[in-house]
């Protein structure tokens, strides 16, 4: 593999503390050298990165690409060129596909359909349940040995806390996190946005705080019962982040994610019943976003996930109440966040890269990121030895999140559903980089991969 | 051979001569919640309603504004009144109706609303009146049709007609909305009527109290509109402020009591139902509104229902005369835009 020279980039790597301008030589897909500029080390090719910031490629422990079953919203491959153009180059998908990933056989058949996509690390989530219906365990070690790293019966609850505490056993002795989506079904009732004012006005059902938090607080108490990790899926409200904190300093194994989704919008974004601010769970009101902010800059939640949730357009041309739940996230994640949160100056830039890419590893662990097909390997990392998995920001850089034809580039998911579309942002990713081979590209300096891999697998 | 009708013809003319809209026209396009309009949209459309009224009780013919339009009734939920009532306003004002059938038609079959907007439009409609038991349906179709949606009931959401024709039946009985004190008892929760009540009173001036039990009437309610108090006990809040004025029973919906929301049927009419002997609670001259149909002896005894001061039967009567009006307007604003 020719060897490739990053020059002239401001290199943020919070899993190292720096952020210093430095070069990164490429040499058979890892990181040979990086050190400060100027290098004299000869490359096959070299991307003039003047003006840009070189970091870790982003790590998305939640994603749902619809593939097998669901292709009219979203496939592996789609879903894997949305992920580079959104800067990650690690994802985890989530396994309520049709049928669901509950077992080696839909493990193999997603891992080698990620094998014709364009080069983003897929990993297949296993199920918790068979069939994600609540009722027999799946075989952790089988879906292990296929290379699941997670489990989880997302899209759905565990609805049974002995069946959750038998999961948390589970994982304990496999080594395997269990990724918990929390929810009350009973209280979630026909629910279908926060339940409060808005939904009041709007004569929508509502969806309570607790229907989340009374399970966050019941798994808690399980992982800490039987020692097995648990990761809190997309924490939404004031009330789950006051259980997660609870339990954290009682040393229960937990760690939690929240959604870039929920940390900018609420309620009020439903305005006159918008199908694309439908999502489980719901946004909720202000102060619960300010809580979520406030418990990803103390640490009580530990990263950034997406929840990527194509659907397409048809399916949320309708009623709210008919509409199904769930938003794009992986192209908007980084622009969303950066615009946010960066740009006006409450975080810094290495903040937010941190806990896109480190914070996300970490809660994977050492030993599970070694089993991740990458064996030796480390992630989220841009240390000497590690795989050259890199995202190119240009954090001034404003544009557009539309198609060309509105004046934006193209959107590379197969579906539409994003709350932000139209919208303009400060801070672009321009290249992603997998292993060395640049993935994506919106930046004419660097050459983008020959194919699109969008249009060539489907 | 193409030939003109008469209906082209008067398209035509109207289409093609029109005077500048005076400053204070009515210009809402679409009825889809009483939550948008502005209170002179409201006073216009009760005015409007009075004159037709008027009209109609001496005996008069009405322009026939609406010739040449024609008007769907989509009721994706059943009605009787409400469906008959726009029909008779339609046919007044010279529209043809079609009532577009839902029980027969291939929405049964899993034909999607978007699909239903397209054979609605196929049919010409200038007007599309909408029942659907979803909050929010016409909305949808008035941002993927062009023409005007009158909503007629959207699941919990909003009920406009049968706000303005509750508004016009007190301001009748009454002489006025500005300062009125209204109870509004029952279950809020699950009621569309409530919420275009709470919405058109407020805008118009009153002050309401909403009564009922804690499980259908959560606090989030006293944020809708401005002038907006919650209680739980029917006494305290029909004798608020020296009594109120207006004491408006919602409808108990079964399935609702069945869900546990609500105690037993008995332990609902012994705390908020209403009779003659607790409509002294509320002031001396209070009147009485049910938007219908009426479970009686549940939410309302049969006594209180045949009382002088119980105006149901103005608010039926008062059904065309606001449909009338509101498709008038939309009428001109179309014209205008």
């Amino acid at each position: 593999m020719p060897s490739t020279l990053i020059r002239g980039a401001r290199v943020i790597d919070p899993s190292r503390g720096s952020d210093a301008p430095a070069d990164i030589l490429i040499e058979d897909g890892r990181i040979a050298r990086i050190g400060p500029a100027p290098q004299t080390a000869p490359a096959d090719r070299t991307i003039d990165a003047a003006g840009l910031v070189a970091c870790p490629g982003f790590i998305d422990l939640h994603v749902h690409f619809r593939e097998p079953g669901g292709e009219a919203s979203e496939t592996i491959a789609t879903g894997a060129a949305s992920a580079a153009a959104g800067g990650f180059t690690r994802v985890f998908c989530m396994p309520n596909t049709r049928p669901a990933c509950d077992s080696p056989l839909v493990v193999r058949y997603m891992l080698d359909r990620a094998q014709q996509a364009c080069g983003v690390h897929v990993h297949p989530i296993g199920a918790v349940s068979l069939g994600q219906l609540g009722k027999e365990l799946t075989d952790f070690g089988a879906l292990k040995h296929a290379g699941v790293l997670a489990l989880s019966d997302d899209g759905r609850p565990v609805e049974s806390a002995e069946i959750m505490r038998c999961a948390l056993e589970g994982a304990r002795e496999t080594g395997l996190v269990i990724f918990d989506h929390a929810e009350d079904l009973a209280l979630t009732g026909d629910g279908v946005m926060h339940e409060g004012a808005v939904s009041i006005r709007l004569g929508l059902h509502g969806i309570p705080r607790e229907s989340e938090a009374t399970i966050v607080a019941r798994d808690c108490a399980l992982s800490r019962l039987t020692g097995g990790r648990l990761h809190i899926c997309h924490v939404s409200n004031a009330q789950s982040v006051e259980a997660i904190r609870l339990f954290k300093q009682a040393g229960a194994p937990v760690t939690a994610e929240v959604s870039p989704h929920h940390l900018v919008l609420t309620d009020a974004r439903v305005r006159r019943y918008d199908t694309h601010a439908k999502m489980k769970p719901p946004l909720c009101e202000d102060a619960d976003r300010l809580a979520l902010l406030a418990a990803l800059e103390d640490g009580t939640i530990d990263c950034i996930a997406t929840d990527h949730a194509p659907h397409s357009p048809a399916s949320k041309a309708t009623t709210f109440d008919a509409a199904p739940f769930g938003i794009l996230g992986l192209e908007t994640a980084f622009p969303v966040l950066h615009s946010e949160f960066v740009a006006s100056g409450r975080w810094t830039l290495a903040f937010l890269i941190e806990h896109l890419t480190d914070a996300p590893a970490r809660v994977m662990g050492r030993d599970l990121r070694t089993l991740g097909g990458d064996a030796g390997r480390a992630w989220g990392t841009l240390a000497a030895g590690s795989a050259a998995d890199i995202t190119l920001i240009d954090p001034d850089r404003e544009f557009t999140y539309a198609a060309p034809a509105d004046g934006g580039f193209p959107i590379r998911s197969r579906s539409r559903n994003s709350p932000w579309a139209g919208e303009r942002f400060t801070g672009m990713v321009v290249a992603t980089i997998v292993g060395g081979a640049v993935v994506h590209s919106a930046d004419g300096r660097i050459a983008p991969p020959a194919a699109a891999p969008a249009e060539a697998v489907r | 051979m193409a030939t003109q009708t008469p209906r082209d013809l008067a398209h035509g003319i109207v289409e093609f001569r029109m005077p500048p809209a005076p400053p204070n026209a009515f210009r809402q396009k679409h009825l889809l919640a009483i939550d948008v309009l502005s209170p002179d949209d409201i006073s216009q459309i009760l005015d409007a309603a009075a004159r037709f009224k008027d009209l109609t009780s001496r005996g008069r013919e009405i322009s026939q504004a609406l010739r040449g339009r024609t008007i769907v009734n989509l009721f994706f939920e059943n009605s009787t009144r409400t469906r008959m009532s726009f029909e008779v306003a339609g046919r007044r004002l010279g529209a043809e109706v079609v009532n577009f059938d839902v029980s027969n038609s291939s929405v049964k079959k899993g034909e999607s609303l978007l699909d239903t907007v397209e054979t609605v439009e196929s049919l010409g409609a200038h007007y599309v009146v909408m029942r659907h038991p979803s909050s929010g349906a016409p909305d949808f179709l008035a941002s993927r049709i062009n023409a005007s949606i009158i909503n007629a009931g959207d699941g919990l959401h909003e009920h406009p007609t049968q706000a303005l024709l509750d508004a016009l039946t007190i301001r009748e009985a009454l002489g006025r909305l500005e300062g009125l004190r209204v109870a509004i008892i029952g279950d809020a929760l699950h009621s569309r009527v409530a919420r275009s009540n709470i919405h058109c009173l407020s805008k118009m001036g009153a002050r309401l109290t909403l009564i009922g039990p804690r499980t259908l009437l959560p606090d989030a309610f006293a944020s809708l509109a401005p002038g907006v108090s919650i209680c739980h006990d029917l006494r305290e809040g029909l004798a608020l402020g020296g009594g109120v004025d207006v004491v408006y029973i919602l409808r108990i919906q079964f399935e609702r009591l069945r869900a546990n929301l609500a105690a037993s049927l008995g332990e609902y009419r012994r705390q908020f139902g209403m009779d003659i002997d607790r409509l002294a609670w509320a002031g001396r001259d209070a009147i009485v509104l049910h938007p219908g149909p009426v479970n009686r002896g549940v939410e309302i005894t049969d006594e209180l229902l045949a009382h002088p001061r119980c105006r149901v039967r103005d608010q039926v009567a008062h059904g065309v005369a606001v449909r009338t009006a509101v498709l008038s307007l939309i009428e001109g604003a179309r014209r205008y835009a």
